[in-house]
């Protein structure tokens, strides 16, 4: 049997924290975990290695993630987590479609213009101000809430930052994670049309 | 073949016939008669220098022209072009098939040249064309999605250049099936023009090259658009499950709630924490000793920053005056009352406490010893009345006769 690859430990602290793993991303060691899974023959060793201890690595569009049966569900917290992912994903777009940008893998923004554009824009401003309802977005003023939910988007590693001086992040290959998500839901066909 | 011994005796003899090479170059892609240059005063001399000298070339009975790498060069650094569009592929390809079909038909060796260059030159171009236009798209294309900020525009101008691209394809089509032609093969073979054969194989490389290049710009534009049309179409549906959502029927409506079900990535899970004992054995090894002794004096450093986290004790504490309480022993009292006769009352009033017990504190410790030991003692129905001058506030006290069980 070929060896695991010596990051295999690393490779699985990253991704048990539910973390992403992208290949644009300028971070070089999880760029380099990326690359070490999408080497060779690594990805069917390493997922028959985690199947082995219930975990399933799964592939997606240039990004890599770990998937568990779960044993005890808890079907509400989830349901509210994808709420307020949706709410989140809802303010992006709403700003991009403003500014006619696509929110999207590779798209380059910064919080500045974001928070220029809440400032013009009533119904932006408005959907920042719900996002309030999630207590770890409940800031006072519009910016600090802007960074708490940049913030979240960073820990989720949906996003990094790219120009620590301009203060503009990139969006990963992990964000069409989100998309795929919801693009999956099928809404009744009476009501899409 | 470079027939000169240095790059600087080239470019000197390119200056100095700058003029003559402009003339050429400027008429366009068509040859000019070697008679007509010489009527534009160039002498007989310095033409044939530049043609020894492989930069100009001989076509046809008397026709010169640049030769094709040197055409080639200057096409390219002045980005002289012409855009492929339908009209130019419907001409070019006409043009070729009607001078191909005269060529065949002409018996005359010197009437079959002036076809056959016209053939070649026609050939040399397609090639050229078709490589500086898709470079030019393919430039263009990578600039569009770098720099075009504004998705809608950036949209409108990929699916010109789309559009475009279209019309090389039809174009590289039409002359690679030219070039397949059995007819086609023989007329190159039979000619006898190394120059043709040569021409031949450098559009063969070109097509192979625009071809590698054609793909590399349908796959850009075509991801592009793509994801243009998926992102369009998610925003609507992002918009859709908003709506539902904020009217509370997301979750009635949709497939919603199957879906997040059914999702198992870690994402979506709480966090996992593991937690594992050390073992044994390795506590046993000096980096297990290491390891307990730093937790231990972490642990001791913990210790003396919550002592020092406090607020430190008031002076008054450490004073050396000490509170004495003093208590009496309910037990040993109620043995001595068991082991005599006297009536409870009588008994507390004269026993002996080991402090000072005034009257009144004498009466509340016999309502709490007959409360106290009801199932001890035998409380009785008679009263007796106690009198006492000593004491003006107790001096008359009425009380239940109890006894010892």
């Amino acid at each position: 049997m070929p060896a695991l690859p010596s990051v295999t430990i690393d490779i699985f602290d990253f991704l048990s924290k539910g973390n992403f793993i992208s290949e644009d991303s300028t971070n070089d060691e999880t760029k380099d975990l990326f690359r070490v899974i999408d080497r060779n023959d690594n990805f069917e060793l390493l997922r028959d290695y985690f199947l082995n201890i219930g975990f399933i690595l799964e592939k997606g569009a240039g990004y890599y993630y770990f998937s568990r049966k779960e044993k005890k569900q808890n079907l509400e917290r989830k349901i509210e987590q994808a709420y307020k992912w949706l709410d989140i994903l809802d303010f992006f777009r709403y700003y991009a479609s403003a500014v006619k940008i696509i929110f999207s893998q590779g798209t380059i923004f910064s919080p500045t213009k974001i928070l220029l554009q809440c400032r013009t824009n009533e119904e932006l401003a408005n959907k920042l101000k719900k996002l309030k309802q999630y207590h770890e977005f409940n800031k006072e003023k519009p910016s600090e809430q802007i960074d708490k939910i940049i913030e979240h988007l960073v820990n989720e590693t949906f996003i990094e930052l790219q120009n620590p001086y301009s203060e503009e992040y990139k969006v990963l290959a992990a964000f069409s994670y989100l998309e795929k998500f919801f693009n999956s839901i099928n809404i009744s066909d009476k009501l899409s049309e | 073949m470079f027939l000169f011994n240095k790059i600087s005796d080239f470019i000197a003899l390119l200056n100095k016939e700058r003029k003559l090479i402009d003339i050429i170059f400027s008429t366009q892609k068509k040859a000019v008669r070697y008679d007509d240059l010489l009527n534009f005063d160039y002498e007989a001399h310095r033409i044939e220098e530049l043609i020894e000298k492989n930069i100009l070339i001989k076509s046809g009975r008397d026709n010169i022209e640049l030769s094709s790498s040197l055409r080639d060069f200057l096409d390219k650094f002045t980005d002289n072009y012409k855009e492929i569009n339908t009209e130019y592929t419907e001409w070019i390809i006409r043009d070729i098939r009607e001078n191909f079909d005269y060529y065949e038909k002409e018996n005359k060796y010197e009437e079959k040249q002036i076809y056959l260059n016209k053939i070649k030159r026609n050939l040399r171009d397609i090639g050229q064309d078709i490589l500086q236009n898709i470079n030019n798209i393919r430039d263009n294309v990578e600039n569009v999605i770098a720099t075009e900020q504004n998705y809608k525009l950036k949209k409108i101008k990929l699916e010109n250049y789309d559009k475009r691209r279209k019309k090389i394809n039809v174009l590289m089509n039409d002359i690679t099936e030219l070039l397949k032609k059995d007819n086609w093969k023989f007329f190159i073979k039979t000619s006898g023009d190394n120059d043709l054969l040569q021409i031949v194989a450098n559009l063969h490389k070109k097509l192979s090259v625009a071809h590698k290049n054609w793909i590399d710009i349908t796959q850009k534009i075509i991801v592009y658009l793509n994801q243009v049309k998926l992102q369009t179409e998610l925003t609507k549906k992002i918009i859709k499950l908003k709506e539902l959502k904020n009217e509370l029927i997301l979750r009635t409506t949709s497939n919603f709630e199957t879906i997040i079900q059914n999702e198992t990535s870690l994402f979506f899970q709480q966090d996992l924490r593991f937690s594992t004992k050390p073992s044994l054995a390795f506590l046993e090894t000096e980096n297990g000793i290491e390891l307990i002794e730093n937790i231990n004096s972490k642990k001791k450093r913990k210790l003396l920053n919550i002592k020092s986290d406090e607020t430190p004790i008031e002076n008054e504490f450490f004073n050396e005056n000490t509170e004495e309480k003093q208590r009496i022993n309910m037990e040993k009292i109620k043995l001595s009352f068991n082991s005599q006769s006297e009536n409870l009352f009588d008994f507390l009033i004269d026993y002996k406490y080991n402090m000072n017990m005034p009257i009144n504190k004498r009466i509340t410790l016999y309502c709490q010893f007959a409360s106290q030991y009801s199932d001890d003692i035998n409380i009785t129905e008679k009263y007796n009345i106690y009198n006492n001058t000593n004491n003006e506030e107790f001096n008359t006290i009425e009380y239940a006769v109890i006894l010892p069980k």
